[in-house]
């Protein structure tokens, strides 16, 4: 009985916890980087003339930043926002094959390849 | 009286022969000139000349003119016309005045098949009465165009025509092979980029009567201009262009097929048998360093790093696209190498190959996974 009992505990936690997986998005830091150089510095280059590199931030500093969500006049989670990628979509390919990539994902993508690429990161990255 | 007679018999006699045919010769020049009299009669009061036209008439197309061919289309004009003309036939003016300018001082320079045709000065007519200030006819029109040595245009309905009655002529394209590669080219062309004509004459037909229609990326592109021009030196007698060029076929018949199918994924390539590594898009190390010492002509070497990274040692043969360069520069890389992009740990080389994924499908790229250690006189040597 108690073995049964155990068993089935044991099922009922193993599912559990593949559901929570399920529903875990590990973020792609390739996407992540991608969407990095060709939307984010496309414009910190042409525009700002200030590069932002990855490795400009510690891993701290970066979680600090996104958690503020303040980017100038809009907010950080604006850039990834289906509607600002619809609206560069025809002059950014990066733009447009992401396009239908679900918001928090694509923000998930960009967190991971930054917490990879700060100053204190696996693989610290800089612009060049 | 009797050798008068015969006399008179004589004269008739010899006369005849001469007389009749010069009878006949004045008949019929009597009525070609009666006909270009009556042409004539009916001209429009502002004429121009070949030398006119010849200025307004090039390559690329002058803005504010435009060139108007008043013949009939699929007989007279889809055939031969002057390159930039548009095709309002004379019949069908009351219909095409969509075709017509806004701008009603533009200069409108009509004209059809030479002096004893009235279709372009009744069209100039027609015009000016629309309100068009600035008509013009080239009265000599297309066949003095010919005469002086210009070579015509094509439509594309015309090479269509060819193709479908399966004609003797020979289609060639004269961009570049890595535009070719890029967008295909029409169907039943073959390739001679102009760039390279001399060295691909041999793929001309051997019968200099056949007809050549040259084509390439429009009215602004001077190559299968300078190409048709090279045949004609060569001895061809019917040259033509297809001034409008691919991208007009486009519109017209949609996207031809691909001149080489894009090899996504393939592993062969340019007679490569490339042997790919454990990371999706990377090489095999070792098959790159044995590439490298025996067949480096086989691979197309990009070094990612930055310019100073670059210059203190690299690849021997490789070419340096800074990662942050490589969006700019990636319209320039060719189609039919084998790409292996390399940096110094895998890294930049890695983004280099998703991104050159993302923005050229139709290239062949690698990248090369591993720690590499360049000596500075073109040798290195990889860790893993």
């Amino acid at each position: 009985m108690k073995g049964q009992f155990g068993l089935k505990l044991l099922a009922v936690m193993l599912s559990a916890g593949a559901i929570s997986a399920a529903h875990a998005y590990d973020g792609d830091w390739k996407r992540g980087r991608i969407y990095y150089r060709q939307v984010c510095t496309a414009c910190h280059t042409a525009e700002l003339k200030k590069p932002i590199a990855p490795n400009d931030k510690t891993q701290a500093e970066w979680a600090a930043y996104l958690k503020a969500d303040k980017h100038g006049k809009n907010t950080v989670k604006h850039y990834f926002s289906k509607e600002y990628r619809d609206s560069i979509k025809a002059k950014n390919a990066a733009a447009a094959k992401f396009a239908d990539v679900p918001e928090k994902e694509l923000l998930d993508d960009v967190k991971v390849f930054l917490n990879k690429g700060a100053k204190d990161g696996d693989a610290p990255a800089g612009c060049s | 009286m009797r050798i008068q007679l015969k006399s008179l018999g004589i004269a008739l006699a010899l006369a005849l022969p001469v007389a009749l045919p010069a009878a006949l010769w004045t008949e019929q020049a009597h009525a070609q000139a009666a006909s270009l009299q009556a042409a004539q009669a009916n001209y429009y009061k502002h004429l121009v000349d070949f030398d006119f036209v010849k200025q307004w008439a090039t390559i690329p197309p002058k803005s504010g003119v435009m060139l108007v061919d008043a013949r009939p289309t699929g007989r007279k004009f889809n055939p031969g016309h002057i390159p930039g003309a548009i095709n309002i036939p004379d019949d069908k003016f009351e219909q095409m005045t969509n075709l017509l300018p806004q701008d009603k001082g533009m200069l409108l320079i009509y004209y059809c098949e030479g002096p004893e045709c009235v279709l372009s000065h009744n069209s100039a007519r027609k015009a000016e009465a629309l309100g068009y200030t600035n008509v013009k006819v080239y009265a000599n029109g297309y066949p003095e165009w010919v005469a002086k040595g210009e070579i015509g245009a094509v439509a594309g309905a015309y090479i269509k025509k060819l193709m479908d009655e399966k004609a003797s002529y020979a289609l060639i394209d004269s961009r570049p092979k890595r535009t070719v590669d890029k967008e295909g080219m029409i169907p039943t062309a073959i390739h001679i980029s102009d760039s390279e004509f001399d060295k691909h004459t041999d793929k001309l037909p051997a019968d200099k009567a056949t007809e050549l229609i040259f084509y390439c990326g429009g009215l602004a592109c001077p190559l299968s201009p300078n190409s048709a021009e090279k045949a004609r030196k060569l001895g061809y007698t019917n040259v033509k262009t297809y001034a409008l060029g691919h991208p007009d076929w486009i519109k017209l018949y949609g996207a031809p097929q691909a001149a080489t199918p894009a090899a996504a994924g393939s592993a062969e390539t340019a007679g490569v048998k490339v042997e790919t590594g454990k990371e999706k898009g990377s090489i095999s190390t070792t098959w790159f360093e044995r590439t490298i010492k025996e067949n480096p002509g086989a691979l197309l070497v990009i070094d990612v790093r930055d310019q100073k990274e670059f210059a203190a040692g690299t690849i021997k043969g490789a070419i340096n696209i800074p990662i942050a360069d490589l969006e700019k520069k990636i319209a320039s890389l060719p189609a039919d190498k084998v790409i292996v992009f390399v940096c110094a740990t895998g890294s930049r080389s890695g983004e280099a190959y998703d991104t050159a994924k993302l923005l050229r499908a139709d290239l062949n790229i690698y990248f090369l996974d591993a720690k590499v250690k360049y000596a500075g006189d073109g040798t290195f040597s990889i860790s893993l």
